[in-house]
């Protein structure tokens, strides 16, 4: 059983260079660790099922075309493909002792079996990796845009300017990957601005690229700063928190996918759908008489979604028409998440002590950047980089410690995979006990 | 007009000096906040050759002190977004409201949502084979102003009705002029469709109407937003910026006619009488300024279909509309009013903003 999540600091420590190669080893770790050696025998089940499935579900398809069934076939190719790989590998190692446990296998063919015997350990670890990675499910978000809302929390107006700052942060680090960004609400808060930067009260950028979701998702939660203000006369260190929040962006404007999101913005099941009804319209009131009497500019709008008081608010444009576009996108994104975030909270119970990886974070401390030590640690996965500068430039070095955590994400759900089916394992032989 | 605290000046100036500015003219804080932000965009996205020579930075206070001065923001940034158009204002033209988008918008939801209706009742021909050409849907907006109705209805309407006669008429020149270059630039900008065209025209809607004009107004909707503020209102009830900045043509009437109406009532005695008397459109809207002018203007409305037919209270509704008519009512809110024995559904929520008279001709309550 695993309680606390599962960090391998010697690991991170020294395979951090190829980040992505990291979590292939980790994750392999991971996956043999349940029986020593072999690959899990639960995930090896899991695999086989679903391998099964792909196959009769491809001798149906054969005699009947039916777009349903070839998409969940589309789903279940790569397990399968790397469970052949694994068995084919599997079986050639098994071949292999087979010879050298032989008493009568001369010993020329010993010396050649010796030698295929590392090299197809190595490639067996390698295909392990793969089939591991085939098996934990992708986040059904992961190849949407996203919406990153930033907002001070304790700390005052030094929270303020480090929003700012993370701000900036993820602009620079937007445009250096060639992602599409744009600001799409910005609210200051009062305070000196002699700087030129004027303190954030609520920033939402809307990055635009598809996958910016499974990219950036990582980056929600809570990030501390320790810094000396720059209004502080002391010299004293002060401890200030900014919160991030990543959200699913539904495109609702002409671009690629477009049909599928129409038809999942008016699919009931679907995360996306909202119902109109249930969402309460605010403007803002002229004062007075109204009509011819006064030409003020208020073009805010407040959307309410009734059944679960989530509300935005949207002020940045002239144009009100464009204000309750972006109230509704906001609105869809912050719902989807929720229920995303609900479905989630239900396997965790099943998941016993694994916390939900989207929701990870949340509430909870993630990232701490000291200035006065120019280092950013991240506490999921426990990397420390020490240019703190090139962070907070949206540089190479923040995208060392995005991927660590993404790594550490693999890891979770991993983790969560293994005891689902373990659980189920369990299950099942207790029903045929009870038979 | 009250002064502003000096406290919320202060705070103001922390921010930037120019806030205070600004504030002086929204005499609001959220409102002095956005728009300084959009000064400053407007700023940083034109150069005109005419101040190329200042600085950013100067051009931004020049603009902030015309704000200070109550200038209307519409006509210092030259435009008001009204729907998913872009309207021009300039001075001599009445700024358009976001109430008038609001009814005008729901109108067009309602027409859309009940074009079978409208298109057998104008007698167009609803085999999509034969365009339907001969019997268009025909609107006129009287007292036009920027043209943002016209404009508004058809970009909302173009896609649903292919044959659309759109009419505005305005007393005057400059309003009529800007009407047709905003008409032409939001073509420019493809937010509009180039045909169906619509037509601006100086007209007179007290002067003795030509037979065109008769004709013209024999239409399916006639919508007004006429000058509805008295004399006693404009001083003490508009605000200083409009009372200082915007024509006072296009808000107070002043006319000497044959009506026996209240003076700021006049315009409503007019469109009355063209809806029942000269045309026979389908539908009237007017926009109204306060609870009361709501009344009265229903209760004309009343006295004319009373005197018409007698019987014609029958086949005639009558509705008043609330600034946003779509959206449920707040609790308080009354969902009708009773004149003169006869109960009037409103609708929407927010003050009472226009009354609206309906043909029975044709099942428009569902
Ligand atoms: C309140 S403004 C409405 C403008 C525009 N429809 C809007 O909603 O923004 C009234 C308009 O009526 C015009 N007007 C005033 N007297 C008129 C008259 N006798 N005949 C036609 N138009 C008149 C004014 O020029 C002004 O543009």
């Amino acid at each position: 059983m695993f309680g606390a999540p599962w960090v391998c600091r010697r690991c991170i420590n020294t395979c951090l260079k190829p980040a992505r190669r990291c979590m292939e080893v980790r994750m392999l770790r991971f996956a043999s660790t349940a029986n020593n050696g072999s690959f899990s025998p639960v995930l090896l089940a899991r695999a086989r099922n679903m391998a099964a499935e792909h196959d009769r579900l491809s001798l149906e398809t054969a005699e009947s075309f039916d777009a349903k069934i070839n998409k969940r076939i589309g789903e279940l190719k790569g397990v399968t493909y790397a469970l052949k790989r694994w068995e084919e590998s599997e079986a050639a190692l098994e071949e292999l002792h087979a010879l050298l446990r032989d008493s009568t296998t001369d010993n020329e063919l010993r010396e050649l079996a010796a030698e295929d015997l590392a090299s197809t350990r190595a490639q067996l670890d390698t295909l392990s990796q793969g089939l591991a990675t085939s098996l934990t499910p992708k986040h059904p978000f992961e190849e949407l845009p996203c919406l990153m809302e930033i907002r001070p929390g304790a700390g005052g107006g030094e929270a303020a300017l480090f929003a700012s700052d993370l701000l900036r942060m993820y602009q620079a680090v937007c445009s250096r990957r060639g992602f599409r960004v744009s600001l799409m609400k910005y609210e200051r808060a009062d305070g000196d601005s002699s700087n030129g930067t004027p303190p954030l009260a609520e920033a939402i950028l809307e990055i635009e690229t598809p996958g910016a979701y499974g990219e950036f998702r990582s980056e929600a939660g809570v990030h501390r700063v320790q810094r000396v203000p720059a209004t502080e006369s002391k010299g004293r260190t002060h401890t200030s928190a900014v919160s991030v929040l990543v959200l699913p962006s539904l495109p609702t404007n002409a671009s690629d996918g477009q049909e599928l999101w129409e038809t999942d913005l008016n699919d009931p099941n679907s995360d996306y759908y909202v119902n109109v009804t249930d969402v309460r319209t605010d403007v803002m009131r002229a004062r007075g008489a109204g009509g011819q009497h006064v030409n003020t500019t208020d073009s805010a709008i407040r959307l309410t979604h009734i059944p679960t008081g989530t509300v935005v608010s949207m002020q940045d444009s002239r144009s009100q028409h464009k204000n309750r576009e972006k109230a509704w996108q906001l609105l869809r994104s912050k719902l989807a998440q929720a229920k995303r975030e609900a479905r989630e909270e239900e396997v965790t119970s099943i998941r016993r002590g694994v916390i939900g990886v989207a929701k990870m974070g949340r509430e909870n401390k993630i990232r701490t950047y000291n200035y006065g030590q120019q280092r950013v640690t991240d506490h999921r996965s426990g990397i420390s980089v020490h240019n703190l500068d090139d962070v907070m430039e949206g540089g190479f070095e923040l995208d060392k410690v995005i991927d660590s955590v993404k790594v550490w994400m693999g890891e979770q759900e991993m983790q969560a995979l293994l005891l689902e089916e373990e659980d189920e394992a369990v299950k099942s032989t207790k029903s045929k006990k009870s038979k | 007009m009250p002064r502003l605290p000096h406290s919320l000046l202060l705070r103001a100036r922390k921010i930037s000096p120019l806030l205070p500015l600004v504030l002086r003219g929204t005499r609001t804080w959220d409102s002095a906040v956005n728009e300084l932000r959009w000064l400053r965009e407007h700023v940083e996205q034109t150069t005109t050759t005419r101040d190329s020579l200042l600085s950013p930075h100067k051009r931004l206070r020049i603009l902030c002190e015309r704000r200070a001065k109550g200038e209307p923001l519409q006509y210092i940034l030259g435009s008001q977004p009204f729907g998913e158009l872009d309207i021009i204002c300039e001075p001599g033209v009445l700024i358009p409201r976001p109430e008038t988008e609001a009814y005008t918008e729901y109108l067009a939801q309602f027409i859309n949502q009940h074009h079978v209706v409208f298109k057998t009742m104008t007698g167009a021909s609803l085999n999509p084979s034969t365009k339907s050409t001969s019997n268009p849907l025909r609107i006129v907006d009287l007292c036009s102003g920027t043209g943002c109705i016209p404009l508004l209805l058809h970009s909302l309407l173009s896609n649903t009705f292919t044959a659309l006669q759109i009419q505005g008429w305005d007393i005057s020149q400059t309003a009529v002029s800007l009407a047709r270059r905003n008409f032409r630039e939001n073509v420019k900008r493809g937010y509009l469709n180039a045909s169906p065209r619509i037509s601006f025209e100086v007209v007179d809607i007290f002067s003795n109407l030509t037979s065109d004009q008769r004709a013209s107004l024999k239409c399916d909707i006639l919508i007004s937003n006429p000058p509805y503020i008295s004399n006693e209102s404009f001083n003490h009830e508009t605000t200083r910026s409009v009372r200082n900045w915007e024509p006072k043509l296009a808000l107070v009437p002043n006319i000497s006619c044959s009506y026996s109406v209240l003076p700021q009532d006049v315009f409503y005695a007019r469109l009355v009488d063209f809806h029942f008397n000269l045309g026979q459109s389908k539908i009237l809207l007017m926009e109204i300024g306060d609870d009361e002018q709501a009344i009265r203007v229903v209760k004309i409305l009343m006295d004319n279909l009373k005197r018409s037919t007698g019987s014609d209270l029958q086949n005639n509704s009558i509705e008043i509309w609330r600034d946003w008519p779509g959206q449920a009512s707040d609790q308080g809110e009354k969902q009708e009013l009773v004149i003169e024995e006869v109960s009037v559904p409103v609708r929407g929520s927010g003050a009472l903003r226009a009354v609206v008279s309906m043909r029975k001709s044709f099942p428009l309550n569902c």
